[in-house]
């Protein structure tokens, strides 16, 4: 079990610390730069969906919290309070 | 902006915490049936991913050792392009300081740090951020072991919404500064569900290949000046 957990360090290291190595090397050509720009809201769509059908008991449930933290948002609540407040926003329909 | 950088990347740290609170917890329930109290925490310390150890744990039984390996490694690359990032935004940090913040890059920590200010740009702000994250981790799958019983089941249940709702609320700000994220937000989903249905293509290679097709959408509907 030890050895497995060190094989799964070992694979899950490699592909986050690879980039330390090759960035700064050469700068990187323009589109390449705008590319990267794309990449976070590329990943946070894809982690936000189809996921969160499956956040919580219910799919009907888990989209009710997104579109609570989508509220939360817009109102400019800061990033803590929307993360509690949706929890408890979904404790609370669940009950 | 009223509070200094490093308050903020301390905040954000707890925020990402707040986050991995249920999910730690919950790893640390499952793991319990599996593994000893030290290998549940060993693994927290050490593989530091929430999806590629639930993954683990559900293989372990089914599965043998290489298949659990290849596996983790597939999901787990899509940390190759997020540490990208990370990087290229802290380039002018030295090389040993990149280095070990790569190694705590995980959905989150990238996500959280993708969004934040010019001025929390330092090794100092990232690590802060980063280590607390990873402190709440390994601390909370601990506790999920050892107290997961005596946790409201209810409470444990409605935490799976906080991932979510942290991935949301760093989409939004970005969306009020130009609708072209919300777009390639929006593609990155479509091609998310579009890749999740086809089968036999593994989980992590479908995330993998949502995130750099839907960035890559949106450099081109740039360049075709859709956006303005």
């Amino acid at each position: 079990m030890i050895l497995l957990i060190v094989a799964l360090f070992a694979v899950t290291i490699i592909t986050r610390i690879l980039p330390a190595f090759i960035v700064g090397k050469f700068s990187l050509p323009e589109w390449i730069v705008t590319y990267l720009n794309y990449i976070p809201y590329a990943a946070l769509g894809v982690l936000i969906f189809p996921g969160i059908l499956t956040a919580v008991e219910q799919p009907v449930y888990g989209v009710l919290g997104g579109i609570f933290a989508i509220i939360l948002a817009v109102l400019r609540v800061p990033l803590f309070f929307i993360v509690l407040g949706s929890i408890i926003f979904v404790y609370i329909i669940m009950l | 902006m009223t509070q200094t950088a490093f308050k903020r990347s301390i905040m954000d740290g707890m925020t990402i915490g707040m986050g991995y609170l249920p999910v730690a917890v919950a790893f640390g329930i499952t793991a319990k049936p599996l593994l000893s109290f030290f290998e549940t925490v060993l693994m927290s310390f050490m593989v530091y991913g929430g999806a590629s150890q639930f993954l683990a744990l559900q293989m372990l039984t089914s599965s043998g050792a290489l298949a659990i390996v290849i596996a983790v490694f597939i999901l787990n690359s899509r940390h190759f392009v997020m540490a990208f990032k990370v990087n290229y935004d802290l380039k002018h940090e030295s090389f040993l300081k990149r280095l070990l913040l790569s190694s705590y890059v995980t959905d989150e920590s990238f996500a959280v740090t993708a969004n934040n200010d010019e001025d929390q740009h330092t090794f100092t702000n990232y690590f802060a951020t980063f280590f607390i994250a990873y402190a709440f981790w390994v601390a909370f799958s601990a506790v999920g072991y050892l107290a997961g019983e005596w946790m409201s089941e209810g409470v444990i249940l409605a935490s799976g919404i906080a991932l979510y709702a942290l991935f949301i609320a760093l989409l939004i700000p970005a969306v009020r500064v130009h609708y072209k994220y919300g777009i390639v937000a929006a593609l990155g989903m479509v091609m998310h569900y579009v890749l999740g249905t086809i089968p036999f293509v593994p989980s992590g290679i479908a995330i993998v290949a949502a995130i750099l097709l839907a960035a890559l959408l949106g450099v081109i509907l740039e360049r075709l000046e859709v956006f303005n």
